[in-house]
């Protein structure tokens, strides 16, 4: 895909020994989960502590950015989970229609290896390509 | 060295490389030439220079003021980081296209009219594709062929809108066509317009950057991730600042591919969705137009080349190290590349915008402003695309190279040369981010290369990044929107990485745009071939018949010489009546 990966890395580096790491253990990736929400409750209580100069009213809300930011982020992720449904294809989804397309206009080519005999279904004109019609 | 352009040092520079032996020598050939264009920048000074003569009008190659005098330091920047980054590189094509491509940009920023803008912006098109085509493979020559055909779109729109302008204002000067008088809805500006709209990835003109840019190289990737944008932005601000539609436009560049960007799975890809947020705000900036906002956008790009840019060096790092760049087949990389995690980190906490980091405060003087002139939805948008990008930027990119489940990958920490040019991105990152609390914000040496003059008249001025609210709310809005990550990784409602291809605006044109070009490229064959039989049958009976009467044997060939100089004669009249019908 690009210029030489992996040139110089067979595997892991020669002096590379696998230790255990903080992050491995559980209690301790427990540890940031609270850690985090013991944050966010202070950084929310700080909102009473700062003169605010809102250009709006909503700013006025007590901690408003956070609870703004918080259900923007769900809403985000929970919409674009939805939107997956709509537009995830396989990875090599353009590939076969670029493959069936070389293949009627050039002849075999030898494109790409995962592609050429795939069925694709949907399209009248690839089908048709596919059998060699057209021209 | 006279008036000579900055720009063209860059590009005549970039093909002299060629001559000097490849390898550390020609490194530092290359990494000479930024510096130079960068002392002629300097000793040039604000003015305009190297005036020539087109079309019987004075043109302007080199114009230096305070908007493209912030793109063209950044821009030379970015030329030597990329550099420096890409030292193992030993593709004459790479190296030359990552020197001249720059340049065309850095000389469209330059420019002081809109010939010399048209060249280079043309230029900057067919240097750019050589970085995407230096892969060398079929999804890459595929993708640089779609990509070549929208920035040569750009290119033909700019030109019929330059012609245009031309006929109506009667010059070429490159200045602000609001100010003019001129509306949006002018063909000559909405040309423009367009042209430029292309290149900053308007919604729905923007895929040709998700297609391209991750096709590239390790190292192409990065450099192209910074030129062709930009220039479009600081167009943008020249030409089109204070457009409101652009405020609205901006918004939206802001909002929808933070969506794409959660369920991409390729990284790079994920960055250059961000990449279309990123330039969103800048546009909104410009659109807005007062100087607090057009401060804020030049200020953001200055401060976005870095932090994207060691963005995606990390993720180039990540590729060349492991070969590949999916989010599915990544994880638990700081084990062994903790360097390039760190810096990572760093790049995503300054696009994040986190205190102490360039993107506090510079997308800051933009929101401020958006919620001064009173876009109360524009403003929430913003606020909502600002959490969306710590989001996708700031949490998804390290943490699903770096962290996640553990892939079982132990690469090499990245080489020596990317790490320098990730430690002195970074370094420039948190410098001018934390350079205020020195300095204060009259002395804030980015401010000092804005545009336009800083005026700071109240002590709640965005102007005025380290004060408590502006921490305090900052901080609320980003910490929550990690805690909605955490609390979504926990309860399993996060998408995982899928092995995927998500489809966006480009469907339209690769699947039944090309079935139907294909179509149409088959029907017109048919048609072409079914006439051309009728008509060439005619032909024939009519040749025939000629040569029966006029030919050698005919009855005008009584004489043998004179049937067959009559017969010739026709021919070659027919002929110069042929040419003339088409010439």
């Amino acid at each position: 895909m690009t210029d030489h990966p992996n040139k110089d890395n067979p595997q892991a580096p020669a002096d590379y020994k696998e230790r255990p790491r903080w992050l491995d253990e559980k209690k301790n990736v427990d540890l940031i989960w609270y850690g985090l929400i013991g944050i966010c409750l202070l950084i929310g209580a700080a909102d009473f502590l700062i003169e605010k100069h809102p250009y709006f009213d909503i700013e006025n809300v007590p901690n408003f950015y956070g609870i703004y930011g918080f259900i923007g982020c769900v809403f985000l992720v929970l919409a674009a989970a939805q939107l997956r449904k709509i537009l995830m294809r396989p990875e090599n989804y353009y590939e076969k229609k670029d493959a069936i397309i070389e293949k009627k206009n050039f002849g075999d080519t030898g494109g790409d290896a995962d592609a050429p005999n795939a069925p694709i279904t949907g399209h009248i004109h690839y089908e048709a390509a596919k059998k060699g019609e057209g021209h | 060295m006279g008036d000579f352009s900055p720009a063209l040092i860059l590009f005549f520079g970039g093909f002299a490389a060629l001559a000097v032996p490849n390898g550390r020598l020609r490194n530092v050939f290359m990494l000479a030439l930024p510096a130079v264009a960068a002392w002629q920048l300097f000793t040039l000074g604000f003015g305009e220079y190297g005036t020539y003569s087109m079309f019987g009008e004075t043109l302007t190659l080199t114009r230096i003021d305070g908007l493209s005098r912030i793109f063209a330091v950044i821009f030379l920047i970015a030329i030597a980081l990329n550099i420096i980054y890409a030292w193992h590189v030993r593709d004459a094509v790479q190296q030359v296209a990552a020197l001249i491509y720059p340049a065309s940009a850095l000389g469209g920023v330059l420019a002081g009219d809109l010939i010399t803008l048209f060249i280079f912006w043309e230029l900057a098109a067919i240097t750019s594709v050589l970085l995407i085509w230096a892969s060398r493979n079929r999804r890459a020559f595929y993708a640089g062929m779609r990509y070549l055909c929208w920035q040569i779109a750009s290119g033909v729109l700019l030109l019929a809108g330059v012609v245009l302008y031309f006929r109506s204002a009667g010059g070429l000067s490159f200045t602000n066509f609001l100010d003019q008088g001129f509306q949006l809805s002018d063909p000559a500006v909405l040309l423009i317009f367009l042209a430029f709209g292309i290149k900053s990835a308007f919604p729905l003109l923007h895929n040709w950057v998700q297609d391209a840019y991750p096709e590239s190289t390790v190292t192409g990737t990065i450099v192209l991730s910074i030129f062709t944008t930009k220039m479009a932005v600081y167009s943008l601000a020249r030409g089109f600042a204070g457009a409101e539609l652009l405020v609205y436009i901006g918004a939206a560049m802001t909002a929808f591919p933070i969506f794409f960007a959660v369920i991409e799975n390729d990284l790079r890809r994920v960055l250059t969705y961000s990449l279309n947020n990123q330039v969103g705000f800048m546009v909104v900036g410009v659109g807005i137009g007062t100087p607090l906002a057009l401060n804020g956008a030049a200020a953001y790009a200055f401060c976005n080349i870095l932090f994207e840019g060691l963005l995606f060096m990390s993720m180039g790092a990540v590729l060349y190290r492991t070969g590949t760049i999916k989010g599915s087949e990544l994880g638990g990389l700081y084990r062994t590349m903790p360097l390039t995690a760190f810096f990572c980190i760093i790049g995503a906490a300054s696009i994040s915008a986190f205190p102490l980091f360039s993107g506090f405060v510079s997308k800051g003087l933009i929101i401020g402003a958006a919620a001064k002139e009173q876009f109360y939805w524009v403003w929430l948008t913003l606020l909502f695309a600002a959490a969306g990008v710590f989001h996708h930027s700031g949490i998804k990119i390290p943490f699903f190279a770096f962290f996640a489940h553990d892939s079982g990958k132990r690469p090499k920490e990245a080489p020596l040369h990317m790490l320098i040019a990730m430690a002195i991105t970074a370094i420039l990152c948190v410098g001018i981010g934390a350079a205020q609390l020195f300095t204060g914000p009259l002395g804030d040496p980015l401010y000092a290369l804005l545009p336009y003059e800083v005026v700071i008249k109240d002590s709640h001025s965005a102007y005025i990044a380290y004060t408590g609210p502006h921490i305090v709310t900052q901080l609320q809005i980003l910490l929550y929107s990690g805690l909605a990550f955490a609390v979504l990784q926990r309860t399993g409602l996060y998408p995982p990485e899928l092995k995927s291809t998500n489809l966006d605006s480009d469907w339209f044109y690769r699947a039944p745009g090309r079935a139907f070009s294909g179509w149409v490229s088959g029907a017109s064959g048919a048609t072409f071939n079914a006439l051309w039989g009728i008509f060439a049958g005619r032909i024939h009976a009519i040749v025939e018949r000629i040569y029966a009467v006029h030919g050698p044997e005919g009855q005008m060939a009584r004489s043998w010489p004179i049937g067959f100089m009559a017969l010739w004669t026709a021919v070659i009249l027919g002929f110069v009546l042929v040419i003339a019908l088409f010439a």
